[in-house]
């Protein structure tokens, strides 16, 4: 019996989504909408004190944090193996799931916490307070204060777009290595990367393009091209769907 | 060859030579004085551009993260385990050991380094700091720049605080489940906790009280006895280790 409780293909959300269709484990996805805070409701609290998604429920084991869940579905399930064997690569795996998930991924979340926060309606500070009192991590609890009080700050904004711009440069040097982040084949490190980046050769295209960033650029082309990929990507409902289009249209693939 | 380069038995270093010396493996100790900054040095720099400690060299390639040096060394080095045998367990011990990197060391070492080391060092040596950050990755180099000048923000101290509050509850009410973080047995996710509420309890012992906390208390005295922690503890070079902290991992800067 294998449940994930998520939102759609998209950055931490999409990881077991990406994940297990690359294995092609079979699941049932229950929808949890982050558009109307789903995730911060009593019903889901009580199964995610957190309050983040994902959770995924394997056999009565409750996973909520999307990095080693990753971890242990791919020992537990059948399927291809997305971790390399060799313990140095897979050192090398793990060292950039680290490096996406505590760096990277923040930074481009800021750009996504920041673009909702000009579409929401301006309101009272009481009511802000009200609605974050429930969210249990005090660090997630800042971040929905700022995106709801329209105050997400331009220096952080400037900061995280310099580091967006400075990992590129990483991406390449390892592409260059190897054909894929972890090393040889594909593994959960791609997964990490591929479900938060894959729209970037469409939204960033001055810094990420054949010119500047081939090696990126071919790596797009091969994870877009999976068969997982497309089979994941299908499970999204709303805007995820129309960026990936585009994507894949620019891509060629 | 198994050479590390670390620190003092604390927060991160502590993680792998605990780890080496339950698992009885022969290193070659590399001492990297932080007080000293040798390891903003551009030999260490080479070795690691962010300049952060563990390193661990096996056999010529370069194993960084404490966390991630522990876990390396448990799968090149199977015998006498660190992890669980069931996934359930593996999941936890991978879940704790992120869970300090992320929610525990960057808090602890802001308010350690603010509350205890800053102020302890000599005006030279915090001159001498400014200096070698300039070789640092800008990333790093800020994190240093806003420790030396220690212009912290009450919001970030006041979220560091809060955010220990919530780790000491959730290590308090885990530990109320299982004798061990993982389970059933001692793994890597008691050695990195280890460290951590050690340093806990220096820079926040209010939220360590025998009222509050009695299971945490119980499992770090159990802990504390490990001919493996005590042999690694002994290895201290300078006084109190404990009370000494460097900046540490950025706090999460969205969430």
């Amino acid at each position: 019996m294998l449940e994930v409780y998520t939102w759609e293909p998209n950055a931490n959300s999409g990881k077991p989504l990406l994940m297990l269709k690359e294995k092609g484990v079979a699941f049932t996805h229950h929808y949890i909408d982050m558009g109307k805070r789903e995730q911060h409701s009593p019903a889901y609290l009580a199964l995610n004190p957190g309050g983040t998604v994902p959770t995924v429920i394997h056999d009565g084991q409750v996973l909520t944090e999307s990095s080693p869940a990753l971890e242990y579905l791919d020992a537990a399930l059948e399927g291809p193996e997305l971790r390399p064997r060799d313990p140095y690569l897979r050192w090398r795996m793990r060292r950039w799931i680290r490096f996406l998930d505590h760096e990277y991924c923040p930074a481009l979340a800021m750009f996504g916490g920041a673009g909702a926060s000009e579409r929401m309606p301006a309101q009272e500070a009481a009511e802000i307070e009200r609605q974050v009192r429930d969210i249990p991590i005090p660090e997630r609890r800042r971040v929905w204060r700022l995106i709801l009080a329209k105050q997400v700050p331009q220096g952080e904004l400037a900061e995280s777009s310099r580091r967006i711009a400075a990992g590129l440069e990483r991406f390449e040097r390892a592409l260059a290595e190897y054909p894929y982040l972890g090393g040889p084949e594909y593994s959960l490190a791609d997964i990490v990367a591929f479900i938060t980046v894959y729209a970037m050769p469409l939204t960033r295209p001055q810094e990420v393009n054949d010119r500047k960033t081939p090696r990126y650029m071919d790596w797009f082309r091969r994870c877009h091209a999976r068969p997982g990929t497309r089979a994941a990507f299908a499970l999204g409902r709303g805007w995820v769907g129309e960026r990936v289009a585009a994507t894949r249209k620019l891509l060629g693939v | 060859m198994l050479e590390l380069y670390h620190w003092e038995p604390t927060l991160d270093s502590g993680e792998p030579l605990i780890c080496l010396q339950e698992k009885q493996l022969p290193f070659a100790s590399r001492y990297v004085s932080l007080l000293r900054l040798e390891q903003h040095r551009e030999e260490f720099l080479r070795l690691n551009p962010t300049g952060q400690v563990p390193v661990l060299v096996h056999d010529g390639r370069v194993i960084s993260e404490a966390g991630l040096v522990m876990l390396y060394l448990e799968e090149a080095f199977p015998h006498r385990p660190l992890l669980p045998k069931s996934l359930a367990g593996q999941y936890q011990a991978h879940f704790w050991i992120k869970y300090v990197e992320e929610r525990i060391a960057p808090y602890v070492t802001l308010l350690g380094w603010h509350g205890f080391t800053r102020g302890a060092l000599p005006r030279e040596r915090l001159e001498e700091a400014r200096g070698g950050i300039g070789r640092l990755p800008r990333e790093r180099r800020e994190l240093w720049q806003k420790a030396l000048d220690d212009t912290y923000s009450e919001e970030e101290l006041a979220l560091a605080r809060e955010s220990l509050a919530v780790a000491t509850g959730r290590l308090e009410r885990a530990l109320e489940r299982a004798p061990w973080l993982a389970g059933e047995s001692y793994s890597l996710a008691d050695i990195a906790l280890l460290l951590a509420v050690r340093a806990l309890r220096v820079v926040q012992p209010d939220l360590l009280s025998a009222e509050g906390a009695p299971r945490t208390l119980e499992w770090l005295a159990r802990l504390e006895e490990r001919p493996a922690v005590r042999e690694t503890l002994a290895l201290a070079r300078v006084p109190a280790p404990e009370r000494l902290f460097a900046p540490g991992p950025e706090p999460a800067r969205w969430g």
